[in-house]
Protein backbone atom coordinates (compact mmCIF):
# COMPACT_ATOMS: atom_id res chain seq x y z
CA UNK A 1 0.00 0.00 0.00
CA UNK A 2 1.59 3.54 -0.73
CA UNK A 3 2.38 5.81 1.78
CA UNK A 4 0.01 8.18 3.19
CA UNK A 5 -0.08 11.41 1.75
CA UNK A 6 -0.90 14.80 3.48
CA UNK A 7 -1.21 18.18 2.44
CA UNK A 8 0.00 20.44 4.90
CA UNK A 9 -1.14 23.89 4.50
CA UNK A 10 1.72 27.41 4.22
CA UNK A 11 1.43 30.11 6.36
CA UNK A 12 -0.42 30.28 9.64
CA UNK A 13 -1.50 26.96 9.93
CA UNK A 14 2.24 24.98 9.13
CA UNK A 15 3.03 25.14 12.80
CA UNK A 16 -0.10 23.88 14.30
CA UNK A 17 -0.70 21.46 11.74
CA UNK A 18 2.63 19.81 12.31
CA UNK A 19 2.43 20.18 15.81
CA UNK A 20 -0.76 18.08 15.63
CA UNK A 21 0.09 15.09 13.87
CA UNK A 22 3.37 14.86 15.99
CA UNK A 23 1.59 14.75 18.77
CA UNK A 24 -1.08 12.17 17.39
CA UNK A 25 1.95 9.59 17.10
CA UNK A 26 3.21 10.59 13.50
CA UNK A 27 6.59 11.72 12.33
CA UNK A 28 7.19 14.87 10.74
CA UNK A 29 9.53 16.43 8.77
CA UNK A 30 12.50 17.85 10.53
CA UNK A 31 12.63 21.74 11.52
CA UNK A 32 15.67 21.70 9.23
CA UNK A 33 13.85 19.99 6.21
CA UNK A 34 11.41 22.77 6.56
CA UNK A 35 13.52 25.56 6.06
CA UNK A 36 15.24 24.49 3.02
CA UNK A 37 12.83 24.44 -0.41
CA UNK A 38 11.71 21.43 -0.86
CA UNK A 39 7.85 21.06 -1.02
CA UNK A 40 7.27 16.96 -0.48
CA UNK A 41 8.75 14.94 2.68
CA UNK A 42 8.72 11.19 3.02
CA UNK A 43 9.37 10.76 7.01
CA UNK A 44 7.99 6.84 6.53
CA UNK A 45 4.74 6.30 7.06
CA UNK A 46 3.68 9.56 5.67
CA UNK A 47 4.46 11.33 2.77
CA UNK A 48 4.03 15.40 3.63
CA UNK A 49 3.25 17.81 0.76
CA UNK A 50 3.49 21.56 1.63
CA UNK A 51 0.41 23.92 -0.21
CA UNK A 52 -0.70 26.85 -0.81
CA UNK A 53 -3.87 27.08 1.89
CA UNK A 54 -5.87 27.74 -1.46
CA UNK A 55 -4.85 24.56 -2.88
CA UNK A 56 -5.02 22.50 -0.01
CA UNK A 57 -9.10 21.44 -0.65
CA UNK A 58 -8.18 20.91 -4.57
CA UNK A 59 -5.48 18.30 -3.36
CA UNK A 60 -7.53 16.25 -1.26
CA UNK A 61 -10.32 16.45 -3.60
CA UNK A 62 -8.76 15.14 -6.79
CA UNK A 63 -6.55 12.39 -4.59
CA UNK A 64 -2.89 14.06 -4.93
CA UNK A 65 -2.95 13.47 -0.97
CA UNK A 66 -5.62 11.39 0.91
CA UNK A 67 -5.82 14.08 4.28
CA UNK A 68 -5.22 17.83 4.65
CA UNK A 69 -5.74 20.76 6.81
CA UNK A 70 -7.99 23.63 5.49
CA UNK A 71 -9.00 26.27 7.01
CA UNK A 72 -12.70 26.61 6.29
CA UNK A 73 -12.55 29.79 4.92
CA UNK A 74 -10.99 27.72 2.20
CA UNK A 75 -13.26 25.23 2.47
CA UNK A 76 -16.20 27.99 2.14
CA UNK A 77 -14.72 29.55 -0.89
CA UNK A 78 -13.38 26.43 -3.30
CA UNK A 79 -16.28 24.22 -1.44
CA UNK A 80 -14.11 21.13 -2.84
CA UNK A 81 -15.74 17.81 -2.83
CA UNK A 82 -14.11 16.42 0.70
CA UNK A 83 -14.98 14.99 3.49
CA UNK A 84 -14.16 17.48 7.07
CA UNK A 85 -14.23 14.80 9.79
CA UNK A 86 -12.50 16.50 12.24
CA UNK A 87 -13.08 20.39 12.93
CA UNK A 88 -9.80 21.67 14.88
CA UNK A 89 -9.14 23.99 17.55
CA UNK A 90 -6.24 26.03 16.57
CA UNK A 91 -6.46 28.65 14.10
CA UNK A 92 -9.71 29.61 14.81
CA UNK A 93 -11.56 32.95 13.26
CA UNK A 94 -14.43 34.40 12.35
CA UNK A 95 -15.37 36.20 8.85
CA UNK A 96 -16.56 39.14 9.35
CA UNK A 97 -18.07 42.33 7.50
CA UNK A 98 -15.92 45.13 7.97
CA UNK A 99 -16.36 48.99 7.27
CA UNK A 100 -14.81 51.92 8.60
CA UNK A 101 -16.42 53.45 12.20
CA UNK A 102 -20.11 54.30 11.19
CA UNK A 103 -20.27 52.49 7.86
CA UNK A 104 -23.94 51.04 6.83
CA UNK A 105 -25.03 47.17 7.39
CA UNK A 106 -24.25 45.15 4.59
CA UNK A 107 -27.64 45.47 3.53
CA UNK A 108 -26.32 49.02 2.22
CA UNK A 109 -23.47 47.19 0.70
CA UNK A 110 -22.43 49.14 -2.93
CA UNK A 111 -19.17 47.70 -3.08
CA UNK A 112 -17.60 44.64 -0.97
CA UNK A 113 -13.70 43.69 -1.31
CA UNK A 114 -12.57 40.34 -0.65
CA UNK A 115 -10.11 37.88 -0.47
CA UNK A 116 -12.96 35.03 -1.05
CA UNK A 117 -15.55 36.54 -3.85
CA UNK A 118 -17.85 33.50 -4.49
CA UNK A 119 -18.49 33.04 -0.89
CA UNK A 120 -18.90 36.70 -0.63
CA UNK A 121 -21.31 36.36 -3.43
CA UNK A 122 -23.31 33.78 -2.10
CA UNK A 123 -23.62 36.07 0.87
CA UNK A 124 -24.84 38.89 -0.88
CA UNK A 125 -27.09 36.71 -3.30
CA UNK A 126 -28.55 35.38 -0.19
CA UNK A 127 -29.81 38.31 1.25
CA UNK A 128 -30.63 40.33 -1.97
CA UNK A 129 -27.69 42.58 -1.76
CA UNK A 130 -27.16 43.99 -5.12
CA UNK A 131 -23.45 45.14 -4.22
CA UNK A 132 -19.98 44.59 -6.63
CA UNK A 133 -17.70 42.15 -5.43
CA UNK A 134 -14.00 43.70 -5.70
CA UNK A 135 -12.08 40.25 -5.70
CA UNK A 136 -8.52 40.86 -4.00
CA UNK A 137 -5.61 38.71 -3.05
CA UNK A 138 -4.73 40.48 0.15
CA UNK A 139 -4.44 43.18 2.36
CA UNK A 140 -8.31 43.73 1.22
CA UNK A 141 -8.91 46.63 4.43
CA UNK A 142 -6.82 48.90 2.02
CA UNK A 143 -9.96 48.91 -0.54
CA UNK A 144 -12.14 50.45 2.48
CA UNK A 145 -9.38 53.18 3.43
CA UNK A 146 -8.96 54.17 -0.31
CA UNK A 147 -12.73 54.17 -1.28
CA UNK A 148 -12.93 51.38 -3.60
CA UNK A 149 -15.41 49.43 -1.69
CA UNK A 150 -17.88 49.89 0.92
CA UNK A 151 -17.61 47.06 2.76
CA UNK A 152 -14.76 44.19 3.36
CA UNK A 153 -15.73 40.71 4.06
CA UNK A 154 -12.57 38.76 5.54
CA UNK A 155 -11.19 37.11 8.28
CA UNK A 156 -10.69 38.75 11.82
CA UNK A 157 -8.35 36.81 14.62
CA UNK A 158 -7.45 39.63 17.22
CA UNK A 159 -9.11 42.91 15.48
CA UNK A 160 -5.36 43.94 16.14
CA UNK A 161 -5.90 45.27 12.19
CA UNK A 162 -8.79 46.81 12.26
CA UNK A 163 -7.87 48.82 15.17
CA UNK A 164 -4.61 49.86 13.54
CA UNK A 165 -7.06 51.51 10.56
CA UNK A 166 -10.15 52.64 12.31
CA UNK A 167 -12.23 50.30 10.89
CA UNK A 168 -14.91 48.12 12.85
CA UNK A 169 -16.39 44.81 12.52
CA UNK A 170 -19.69 45.07 11.53
CA UNK A 171 -20.89 41.79 11.43
CA UNK A 172 -20.03 38.34 12.24
CA UNK A 173 -20.49 36.14 8.75
CA UNK A 174 -19.35 32.71 10.30
CA UNK A 175 -16.90 30.82 12.57
CA UNK A 176 -13.75 29.93 10.92
CA UNK A 177 -11.62 27.08 11.69
CA UNK A 178 -9.32 24.43 9.87
CA UNK A 179 -10.35 20.88 9.19
CA UNK A 180 -9.11 17.61 8.90
CA UNK A 181 -10.20 17.13 5.13
CA UNK A 182 -10.20 13.46 3.84
CA UNK A 183 -10.43 12.51 -0.23
CA UNK A 184 -13.88 10.91 0.05
CA UNK A 185 -13.02 7.79 -2.29
CA UNK A 186 -9.98 7.35 0.19
CA UNK A 187 -12.55 7.35 2.90
CA UNK A 188 -15.07 4.68 1.24
CA UNK A 189 -11.83 2.44 0.07
CA UNK A 190 -9.61 2.71 2.59
CA UNK A 191 -12.03 2.72 5.06
CA UNK A 192 -9.44 1.07 8.15
CA UNK A 193 -6.55 3.43 7.47
CA UNK A 194 -8.56 5.92 6.86
CA UNK A 195 -9.91 5.81 10.59
CA UNK A 196 -6.95 4.92 12.47
CA UNK A 197 -5.95 8.65 10.53
CA UNK A 198 -9.22 10.08 12.08
CA UNK A 199 -9.63 9.12 15.49
CA UNK A 200 -5.60 9.57 16.24
CA UNK A 201 -5.89 13.28 15.62
CA UNK A 202 -9.41 13.52 17.77
CA UNK A 203 -7.58 11.38 20.75
CA UNK A 204 -4.90 14.15 20.44
CA UNK A 205 -7.69 16.83 20.74
CA UNK A 206 -9.36 15.05 23.49
CA UNK A 207 -6.30 14.85 25.07
CA UNK A 208 -5.58 18.81 25.19
CA UNK A 209 -9.03 19.21 26.32
CA UNK B 1 1.23 35.11 -37.26
CA UNK B 2 -1.39 38.34 -36.79
CA UNK B 3 -1.78 39.68 -33.33
CA UNK B 4 -2.85 36.98 -30.52
CA UNK B 5 -4.33 38.28 -27.22
CA UNK B 6 -5.02 35.59 -24.75
CA UNK B 7 -8.75 35.84 -26.24
CA UNK B 8 -6.86 33.63 -29.36
CA UNK B 9 -6.09 30.27 -26.85
CA UNK B 10 -8.90 30.44 -24.08
CA UNK B 11 -11.86 28.82 -23.86
CA UNK B 12 -14.78 29.25 -21.68
CA UNK B 13 -15.02 27.47 -18.59
CA UNK B 14 -16.55 24.29 -19.29
CA UNK B 15 -14.96 22.74 -22.77
CA UNK B 16 -11.62 21.90 -23.94
CA UNK B 17 -10.87 21.08 -27.35
CA UNK B 18 -8.90 17.73 -28.27
CA UNK B 19 -6.62 17.20 -31.02
CA UNK B 20 -4.27 14.08 -32.49
CA UNK B 21 -3.85 11.38 -30.61
CA UNK B 22 -6.43 12.62 -27.65
CA UNK B 23 -8.72 12.92 -29.93
CA UNK B 24 -8.34 9.62 -31.84
CA UNK B 25 -8.15 8.16 -28.21
CA UNK B 26 -11.53 9.74 -27.29
CA UNK B 27 -13.26 8.73 -30.32
CA UNK B 28 -11.99 5.19 -29.80
CA UNK B 29 -12.69 4.91 -26.07
CA UNK B 30 -16.64 6.22 -26.80
CA UNK B 31 -17.05 3.60 -30.03
CA UNK B 32 -15.53 0.32 -27.80
CA UNK B 33 -18.35 1.55 -24.76
CA UNK B 34 -20.88 2.17 -27.60
CA UNK B 35 -20.45 -1.16 -29.35
CA UNK B 36 -21.14 -2.47 -25.68
CA UNK B 37 -24.20 -1.21 -25.24
CA UNK B 38 -25.11 -1.76 -28.57
CA UNK B 39 -24.08 -5.39 -28.03
CA UNK B 40 -26.86 -5.42 -25.30
CA UNK B 41 -29.29 -3.99 -27.23
CA UNK B 42 -29.33 -0.36 -25.75
CA UNK B 43 -30.61 1.56 -28.43
CA UNK B 44 -28.60 4.87 -29.29
CA UNK B 45 -30.49 8.00 -28.68
CA UNK B 46 -29.07 11.85 -29.96
CA UNK B 47 -30.11 14.73 -27.13
CA UNK B 48 -30.16 18.48 -28.18
CA UNK B 49 -27.15 20.60 -26.97
CA UNK B 50 -29.61 23.25 -25.42
CA UNK B 51 -32.78 23.34 -24.63
CA UNK B 52 -35.30 25.73 -22.65
CA UNK B 53 -34.86 25.99 -18.71
CA UNK B 54 -38.66 25.76 -18.26
CA UNK B 55 -39.74 22.18 -18.52
CA UNK B 56 -36.82 20.85 -15.69
CA UNK B 57 -38.30 23.75 -13.38
CA UNK B 58 -38.90 21.28 -9.82
CA UNK B 59 -36.28 18.63 -11.13
CA UNK B 60 -32.97 20.29 -12.28
CA UNK B 61 -31.29 20.98 -8.94
CA UNK B 62 -30.29 24.49 -7.53
CA UNK B 63 -26.82 23.40 -7.74
CA UNK B 64 -27.00 21.89 -11.12
CA UNK B 65 -28.71 25.04 -12.87
CA UNK B 66 -26.03 26.90 -11.12
CA UNK B 67 -23.27 25.08 -12.86
CA UNK B 68 -25.26 25.48 -16.22
CA UNK B 69 -24.37 28.39 -18.91
CA UNK B 70 -28.05 29.81 -19.35
CA UNK B 71 -29.27 32.88 -21.54
CA UNK B 72 -31.86 34.15 -22.91
CA UNK B 73 -32.94 33.30 -26.26
CA UNK B 74 -34.16 35.96 -29.17
CA UNK B 75 -37.80 35.27 -28.12
CA UNK B 76 -37.04 35.71 -24.55
CA UNK B 77 -37.13 32.25 -23.21
CA UNK B 78 -34.51 31.16 -20.65
CA UNK B 79 -31.94 27.68 -22.26
CA UNK B 80 -29.59 26.36 -20.96
CA UNK B 81 -26.84 24.40 -22.12
CA UNK B 82 -26.84 20.75 -21.95
CA UNK B 83 -25.21 19.93 -18.44
CA UNK B 84 -26.59 17.09 -17.56
CA UNK B 85 -28.47 13.82 -19.90
CA UNK B 86 -30.57 12.44 -17.59
CA UNK B 87 -33.53 15.09 -17.65
CA UNK B 88 -33.09 15.76 -21.31
CA UNK B 89 -33.54 11.99 -22.16
CA UNK B 90 -36.97 12.01 -20.14
CA UNK B 91 -38.11 14.86 -21.53
CA UNK B 92 -37.54 13.91 -24.79
CA UNK B 93 -38.64 9.98 -24.80
CA UNK B 94 -41.54 10.46 -22.12
CA UNK B 95 -44.09 12.39 -24.22
CA UNK B 96 -43.05 9.32 -27.04
CA UNK B 97 -42.65 6.09 -25.33
CA UNK B 98 -45.48 3.49 -26.03
CA UNK B 99 -46.19 1.94 -22.78
CA UNK B 100 -45.92 -1.42 -24.54
CA UNK B 101 -42.46 -0.86 -25.83
CA UNK B 102 -41.54 -0.58 -22.18
CA UNK B 103 -39.00 -1.70 -20.74
CA UNK B 104 -37.24 0.89 -23.17
CA UNK B 105 -33.18 0.53 -23.35
CA UNK B 106 -31.17 3.88 -24.24
CA UNK B 107 -28.12 5.34 -24.24
CA UNK B 108 -26.36 8.65 -25.46
CA UNK B 109 -23.45 10.31 -25.45
CA UNK B 110 -21.78 13.81 -25.95
CA UNK B 111 -20.65 17.11 -24.50
CA UNK B 112 -21.80 18.16 -20.90
CA UNK B 113 -20.75 22.21 -20.71
CA UNK B 114 -20.55 23.49 -17.42
CA UNK B 115 -19.21 26.69 -16.11
CA UNK B 116 -17.57 25.41 -13.26
CA UNK B 117 -13.67 26.53 -14.06
CA UNK B 118 -11.75 22.83 -14.20
CA UNK B 119 -9.61 22.97 -11.44
CA UNK B 120 -6.14 21.42 -10.30
CA UNK B 121 -5.73 17.78 -11.14
CA UNK B 122 -9.12 17.67 -12.84
CA UNK B 123 -9.51 16.29 -16.03
CA UNK B 124 -12.59 17.97 -16.33
CA UNK B 125 -15.92 16.70 -17.10
CA UNK B 126 -16.49 17.19 -20.99
CA UNK B 127 -17.64 14.11 -22.43
CA UNK B 128 -20.23 11.74 -21.07
CA UNK B 129 -21.82 8.08 -22.62
CA UNK B 130 -24.46 7.14 -20.25
CA UNK B 131 -27.01 4.45 -20.67
CA UNK B 132 -30.58 3.78 -18.79
CA UNK B 133 -33.66 1.14 -18.58
CA UNK B 134 -37.04 2.97 -18.58
CA UNK B 135 -40.10 0.76 -17.28
CA UNK B 136 -38.10 -1.77 -14.51
CA UNK B 137 -38.73 -1.39 -11.00
CA UNK B 138 -37.03 -4.77 -10.00
CA UNK B 139 -33.40 -6.06 -8.33
CA UNK B 140 -33.46 -7.57 -11.68
CA UNK B 141 -33.56 -4.32 -13.45
CA UNK B 142 -30.76 -2.39 -10.82
CA UNK B 143 -28.32 -5.79 -11.71
CA UNK B 144 -28.73 -5.94 -15.50
CA UNK B 145 -28.06 -1.84 -15.68
CA UNK B 146 -25.24 -2.60 -12.88
CA UNK B 147 -23.62 -6.11 -15.28
CA UNK B 148 -23.21 -3.42 -17.89
CA UNK B 149 -21.16 -1.09 -16.10
CA UNK B 150 -18.86 -4.53 -15.31
CA UNK B 151 -19.06 -5.49 -18.91
CA UNK B 152 -17.93 -2.18 -20.44
CA UNK B 153 -15.03 -1.41 -18.18
CA UNK B 154 -14.16 -5.24 -18.79
CA UNK B 155 -13.72 -3.89 -22.43
CA UNK B 156 -12.08 -1.51 -21.06
CA UNK B 157 -9.39 -3.68 -19.45
CA UNK B 158 -10.23 -1.67 -15.73
CA UNK B 159 -10.79 -3.02 -13.11
CA UNK B 160 -13.28 -0.40 -10.57
CA UNK B 161 -15.02 -0.43 -7.53
CA UNK B 162 -18.74 -0.07 -7.40
CA UNK B 163 -19.87 1.67 -4.13
CA UNK B 164 -23.87 0.71 -3.79
CA UNK B 165 -25.83 3.42 -1.53
CA UNK B 166 -29.63 4.18 -1.28
CA UNK B 167 -30.57 7.76 -0.65
CA UNK B 168 -33.86 6.85 1.24
CA UNK B 169 -31.47 5.92 4.16
CA UNK B 170 -30.74 9.06 5.23
CA UNK B 171 -34.28 10.06 5.57
CA UNK B 172 -35.63 7.35 7.44
CA UNK B 173 -33.13 7.92 10.01
CA UNK B 174 -34.09 11.16 10.47
CA UNK B 175 -37.90 10.69 10.74
CA UNK B 176 -39.78 12.15 13.46
CA UNK B 177 -36.69 14.76 13.99
CA UNK B 178 -38.13 18.75 13.56
CA UNK B 179 -36.59 20.26 10.50
CA UNK B 180 -34.11 22.70 11.92
CA UNK B 181 -32.33 19.47 13.59
CA UNK B 182 -32.18 17.43 10.36
CA UNK B 183 -30.69 20.16 8.71
CA UNK B 184 -28.08 20.46 10.95
CA UNK B 185 -28.09 16.72 11.60
CA UNK B 186 -27.12 16.32 7.37
CA UNK B 187 -24.72 18.71 7.15
CA UNK B 188 -22.44 16.98 9.68
CA UNK B 189 -23.27 13.66 7.81
CA UNK B 190 -22.47 15.39 4.52
CA UNK B 191 -19.09 16.37 6.09
CA UNK B 192 -18.69 12.76 8.48
CA UNK B 193 -17.70 15.25 11.49
CA UNK B 194 -18.61 12.65 14.48
CA UNK B 195 -17.95 14.67 17.75
CA UNK B 196 -20.68 17.27 15.79
CA UNK B 197 -23.03 14.32 15.43
CA UNK B 198 -23.42 13.62 18.99
CA UNK B 199 -24.65 16.42 20.22
CA UNK B 200 -28.22 15.21 18.90
CA UNK B 201 -27.81 12.46 20.56
CA UNK B 202 -31.48 13.51 22.73
CA UNK B 203 -33.02 14.72 19.72
CA UNK B 204 -32.86 11.47 17.60
CA UNK B 205 -34.45 8.52 18.85
CA UNK B 206 -32.06 6.00 20.26
CA UNK B 207 -31.86 2.95 17.35
CA UNK B 208 -32.27 6.03 14.73
CA UNK B 209 -28.90 8.11 16.40
CA UNK B 210 -27.39 4.12 16.42
CA UNK B 211 -27.54 3.70 13.13
CA UNK B 212 -26.61 7.47 12.18
CA UNK B 213 -23.67 7.18 14.18
CA UNK B 214 -22.54 3.59 12.35
CA UNK B 215 -23.33 5.48 9.23
CA UNK B 216 -21.17 8.67 9.71
CA UNK B 217 -18.82 6.65 11.07
CA UNK B 218 -19.37 4.07 7.83
CA UNK B 219 -19.69 1.25 10.20
CA UNK B 220 -22.84 0.71 8.98
CA UNK B 221 -24.02 -2.84 7.80
CA UNK B 222 -26.72 -4.31 5.60
CA UNK B 223 -27.81 -6.18 8.94
CA UNK B 224 -28.28 -3.11 10.93
CA UNK B 225 -30.18 -1.72 8.29
CA UNK B 226 -32.59 -4.36 8.10
CA UNK B 227 -33.04 -4.21 12.08
CA UNK B 228 -35.01 -0.67 12.01
CA UNK B 229 -38.14 -1.36 9.67
CA UNK B 230 -37.98 1.51 7.76
CA UNK B 231 -34.94 0.38 5.98
CA UNK B 232 -35.49 -3.30 5.95
CA UNK B 233 -36.65 -3.66 2.48
CA UNK B 234 -33.75 -1.59 1.38
CA UNK B 235 -31.25 -3.36 2.97
CA UNK B 236 -32.90 -6.83 1.38
CA UNK B 237 -32.45 -4.72 -1.83
CA UNK B 238 -28.84 -4.01 -1.63
CA UNK B 239 -28.00 -7.33 0.04
CA UNK B 240 -29.76 -9.02 -3.18
CA UNK B 241 -27.38 -6.53 -5.25
CA UNK B 242 -24.89 -7.06 -3.81
CA UNK B 243 -24.64 -10.91 -4.40
CA UNK B 244 -25.55 -10.70 -7.67
CA UNK B 245 -22.66 -8.87 -8.47
CA UNK B 246 -19.80 -10.45 -6.91
CA UNK B 247 -19.56 -13.29 -9.32
CA UNK B 248 -18.49 -10.17 -11.97
CA UNK B 249 -14.49 -10.48 -12.54
CA UNK B 250 -13.17 -6.83 -12.26
CA UNK B 251 -15.63 -5.73 -9.97
CA UNK B 252 -15.42 -4.89 -6.81
CA UNK B 253 -18.77 -4.08 -4.99
CA UNK B 254 -19.14 -2.43 -1.59
CA UNK B 255 -21.77 -0.61 0.40
CA UNK B 256 -20.46 2.76 0.94
CA UNK B 257 -23.63 4.88 2.62
CA UNK B 258 -21.05 7.60 2.83
CA UNK B 259 -22.86 10.03 0.11
CA UNK B 260 -26.69 9.13 1.11
CA UNK B 261 -26.51 12.95 1.08
CA UNK B 262 -26.88 13.30 -3.22
CA UNK B 263 -26.20 16.24 -4.99
CA UNK B 264 -28.32 15.05 -8.04
CA UNK B 265 -31.65 15.28 -6.02
CA UNK B 266 -33.61 13.67 -8.81
CA UNK B 267 -32.43 10.24 -7.76
CA UNK B 268 -34.99 8.15 -5.69
CA UNK B 269 -33.39 5.38 -4.29
CA UNK B 270 -30.33 2.89 -5.28
CA UNK B 271 -27.64 5.46 -6.21
CA UNK B 272 -24.16 4.09 -7.30
CA UNK B 273 -20.62 5.88 -7.79
CA UNK B 274 -17.78 4.05 -10.37
CA UNK B 275 -14.53 4.24 -9.19
CA UNK B 276 -11.34 3.07 -11.12
CA UNK B 277 -9.45 0.17 -8.12
CA UNK B 278 -6.16 1.79 -9.53
CA UNK B 279 -6.43 5.34 -7.88
CA UNK B 280 -9.52 6.96 -6.18
CA UNK B 281 -11.10 8.87 -8.85
CA UNK B 282 -14.54 8.63 -9.98
CA UNK B 283 -15.27 7.28 -13.58
CA UNK B 284 -18.87 7.36 -13.52
CA UNK B 285 -22.39 6.99 -11.55
CA UNK B 286 -25.71 6.28 -11.68
CA UNK B 287 -29.24 4.99 -9.84
CA UNK B 288 -32.55 5.29 -9.59
CA UNK B 289 -34.46 8.23 -10.43
CA UNK B 290 -38.56 6.91 -10.43
CA UNK B 291 -39.79 10.08 -10.14
CA UNK B 292 -37.94 11.63 -13.50
CA UNK B 293 -40.44 10.00 -16.41
CA UNK B 294 -43.26 11.49 -13.95
CA UNK B 295 -42.38 14.45 -13.71
CA UNK B 296 -42.69 14.46 -17.75
CA UNK B 297 -46.02 12.99 -17.77
CA UNK B 298 -45.37 9.67 -18.21
CA UNK B 299 -45.08 7.78 -14.64
CA UNK B 300 -42.53 4.99 -15.04
CA UNK B 301 -39.34 3.72 -12.90
CA UNK B 302 -35.54 4.36 -14.47
CA UNK B 303 -32.39 3.50 -14.15
CA UNK B 304 -29.05 4.42 -15.89
CA UNK B 305 -25.60 5.40 -15.28
CA UNK B 306 -23.41 8.16 -16.95
CA UNK B 307 -19.51 7.72 -17.50
CA UNK B 308 -17.18 10.64 -17.85
CA UNK B 309 -14.84 9.66 -20.44
CA UNK B 310 -12.27 12.15 -19.47
CA UNK B 311 -11.71 10.77 -16.59
CA UNK B 312 -11.44 7.20 -17.41
CA UNK B 313 -8.87 8.48 -20.26
CA UNK B 314 -6.86 10.55 -17.64
CA UNK B 315 -5.94 7.26 -16.02
CA UNK B 316 -6.23 4.51 -18.65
Amino acid sequence: MKNLRIAIPKGRLQQPSFALFEAAGYRIPSAADLTSRRLTFDTGEVEWILVKDADVGAYVEHGAATFGIAGSDQLLEQQPQVYEPVVLEFGRCTMCVIGPAGALPLSDATAVATKYPSFTRNVLHSRGVLAEVVALSGSVELAVILGIASHVVDLVETGATLRAHQLERIEDIAAIAPRLIVNRTAYRLERARVQQVIRRVEETLEVKV
Amino acid sequence: MGNKTSSTFKYPAGVRPLRGLEAAQRRRTEALIARRLERAAYEEIILPAIDFVAPYEGIASEALLRRSYRFVDRAGDLVWLRSDFTPLAARMLAPRIDAGALPLRVFYRGEVIRCDSVRLGDAGDFFQIGAEKIGGEAVEDDREILTIVADVFAALSMPIVIALSDVRILPALLSGVVEETTEEIRTAVRRKQTRSLEQFRRSVPLPQFQLLDQLNRGELTIDALRFFGPTRAIADRLDALMKALGAIGGVRTVLSFDDVESDASYYSGLRFEISAEAQPKQLGRGGRYDAMYGHFGLDVPAIGFTLTLDAIEAIR
